[in-house]
């Protein structure tokens, strides 16, 4: 198991480098100058001017050049300034990285507790009314847009109550009760965005589990249904299911630009659309470097939970 | 220059710029600011006017959703609102008393720079035919939510904008009146322009209503044209390059000067000369305005630009809009005046009524 892992990490080097590689071409072949957004609108410029200010953040140099002074900055842990702010950028992705996380666990845990019972209750009362409930419950977390339901929130919870949640962050550590009512919202409508495919996925999987032949040597033992549902069979289901929850994590950072946005949470999600737009190239670089590793560090631990789930499963 | 930073000696050696640090003479100093969520502002105590100012504290929060902000305001969570223009209604209907809401003149305008390097707006009479197609009313109720001004030259209109041009002459500028799609098409076929000739417009991603209607205006005129909405960099990168033939956008000269304006869209050495026009006449009279120093004598130069300007159709001016502000009638003394929501801002003198 070791020496798959450390085979994996080896491997996931490349693939780090890649997408560092890639990022950085298509940020500098994408139209568009930093220095030009950076002005804006209001100030006039002469391409002198514009050519200092190039030279001042370093983007005059020949793109080979850039990209391996960016990258042994990367290396050694100096991750430079915004183009934009020239603030370092690792303050302002660790500051915006905390309410990220805290959405996208949150998202992830409300799924989960829904969708797992959600799912193996429709597959067992397969035909009944509540599995058509769950059914039609999931439909709709799938084709309901998150801005619809998240603007909708906001409207009717002014509208019949007179009260929206803070617009003002605070981290957890400095007004929890703020915190947690400022990204509750984002949480409970992520979640069930990423519930719907999850509760379809459990239903699938255990429904095709519970006609397995352990599960009726299980049921011909004479075993309670609900040790023949929790120990064998949704133990079996959940191969799928936590496949397809570790890909939604995608889903979790670029959804939550939408709620961060609509809820005002300074966040990583919008940070990196912003960044992109303002061509803020070393933001941008590292964020996709950062989400490239988290990428391969969550397949890893998917992989990994297989062999403790199925212990057929062997790694070498 | 546009812009004057005065800042702190010591900041500037100490850190190589202003920005980290910033310095002011203001009646409040910077407390807190977190990115993308507030910026708060405490009172400064050694203000020169000993009393002023009232507020002990401002609290600026960034809200990037239209919709958020206006809810945080109907919800009483802001005391103040830069709000859309088509949100003023809602304000007051659901707030009744309990909101301030006003307009005020602005100096943002749409412009639909039309590309002169190249056919078809090479031609003066296809750039006239569009101008005379496009119906300002149309374009204030669709892109402005019904306000706006219709006429205005490259000087912002009077009586908020001093330099204008007057508006009796500018409706004298065949295409600043009525529209008039009969004689449009007939310039356009005069000028050799097929019907269904394809037009390629591009512009923000922001500006998309905007874009809309120029669209619109093509198919009442015959012609196709699908926009290509690019995000900020990328649209100024074609903007520069000319690679379009209508680039509808909305400009925001952060004063009413003739060096501001007309050196950023108006002169062919302008930054956003994106029609890329030029005449001789106009080089000459806005370098020469520039170094007058008698108002009436240079307001004649800078009214014989801005005529020269509208009449040669070097970009098509659509109107101007206003700016929609509220806030709580609780907030007092708060008064608005023409320019932007950036010049708006000052707090020195206003209270809270509690």
């Amino acid at each position: 198991m070791t020496a798959y892992i450390i085979r994996r990490l080896l491997l996931a080097i490349p693939t780090v480098l890649g997408t560092t590689l890639i990022i950085f071409t298509i940020m500098r072949v994408m139209p568009g100058d930093v220095v030009d957004t950076i002005i804006g609108d209001e100030v006039v410029a002469t391409e002198a001017q514009k050519d200092r200010i190039r030279e001042d953040l370093g983007l005059s140099d020949p793109l080979p050049v850039q990209y391996l002074t960016w990258l042994s900055g990367v290396v050694t842990l100096d991750f430079g300034d915004s183009l934009w702010t020239r603030r370092p950028i690792l303050d302002d992705v660790a500051r915006r990285l905390v309410p990220t996380l805290q959405i996208a666990v949150g998202a992830l845990i409300v799924s989960l507790l829904v969708a797992i019972p959600a799912g193996a209750v429709s597959a067992i009362r397969q035909g009944s009314i509540v599995d058509y409930a769950v059914r039609g419950f999931a439909i709709a977390g799938l084709a309901i847009p998150n801005f619809w339901i998240a603007t909708m929130a906001l409207l009717l919870s002014n509208l019949y109550f007179g009260w929206i949640p803070p617009i003002a962050y605070r981290d957890f550590w400095t007004d929890p009760s703020q915190n947690m009512q400022q990204l509750l919202g984002p949480m409970l409508i992520l979640g069930y965005a990423l519930a719907a495919p999850v509760a379809r996925m459990t239903r699938s999987a255990v429904l095709e589990v519970l006609r397995e032949d352990y599960i009726r040597t299980a049921r011909a033992k004479g075993l309670r249904q609900s040790n023949v549902l929790f120990r064998h069979g949704l133990k079996n289901a959940l191969l799928p299911i936590i496949t397809i929850s570790a890909t939604q994590v995608g889903f979790l950072i670029s959804g939550s630009v939408i709620m961060e946005t609509i809820f005002v949470v300074p966040g990583l999600g919008k940070f990196v659309v912003d960044s992109i737009h303002g061509r803020d190239y070393p933001v941008v670089q590292l964020l996709v470097t950062f989400m490239a590793v988290g990428y391969v560090f969550i397949n890893l631990l998917t992989d990994l939970s297989y062999a403790w789930l199925d212990p057929r499963i062997r790694y070498s | 220059v546009e812009y004057v930073v005065i800042g702190a000696k010591e900041v500037l050696e100490r850190d190589g710029e202003l920005g980290q640090d910033p310095v002011g003479t203001g009646a409040f100093r910077l407390a807190d600011y977190v990115p993308g969520s507030t910026v708060t502002l405490d009172r400064f105590d050694e203000y020169f006017e000993s009393e002023l100012p009232y507020l002990d504290r401002i609290v600026y929060n960034i809200i990037a959703d239209r919709r958020t902000a206006l809810e945080a305001f109907l919800a009483e969570d802001l005391d103040m609102l830069y709000a859309l223009n088509e949100q003023g209604a809602e304000i007051s209907s659901r707030m009744g008393d309990n909101a301030v809401v006003s307009t005020t003149a602005s100096n943002a305008r749409n412009h639909l720079f039309l590309n002169s390097s190249r056919p078809p707006f090479n031609d003066p009479r296809v750039r006239q035919a569009l101008s005379i197609a496009a119906s300002r009313a149309d374009h204030a109720a669709l892109v402005y939510g019904g306000f706006g001004r219709e006429i205005g030259g490259y000087m912002a209109p009077g009586p908020e904008g001093v330099w204008s041009l007057p508006e009796e002459r500018i409706r004298a500028i065949r295409g600043y009146g009525d529209n008039d799609l009969a004689e449009a098409r007939a310039l356009l076929e005069a000028a050799g322009i097929a019907e269904g000739t394809e037009l390629e417009i591009v512009s923000r991603n922001i500006y998309e209503t905007l874009a809309v209607f120029v669209t619109e205006t093509l198919r009442q005129l015959g012609l196709n044209g699908t926009p290509r909405l690019l995000d900020t960099a990328e649209a100024y990168a074609a903007g520069a390059s000319g690679q379009f033939d209508i680039l509808p956008w909305t400009a925001v000269p952060p004063l009413d000067d003739p060096d501001a304006v007309l050196g950023d869209i108006g002169w062919s050495g302008a930054s956003r000369n994106w029609s890329f026009f030029d005449n001789a006449r106009v080089d000459e009279l806005y370098l020469q305005q520039s170094r007058t120093l008698d108002v009436e004598e240079r307001r004649e130069m800078v009214n014989e630009i801005d005529a020269t300007l509208l009449e040669n159709y070097a970009s098509i001016v659509m109107g101007y809009n206003v700016i929609t502000h509220a806030h709580r009638a609780q907030v007092k003394n708060k008064s608005y005046h023409f320019g932007e929501s950036y010049y708006n801002r000052s707090y020195t003198d206003i209270w809270l009524d509690s």
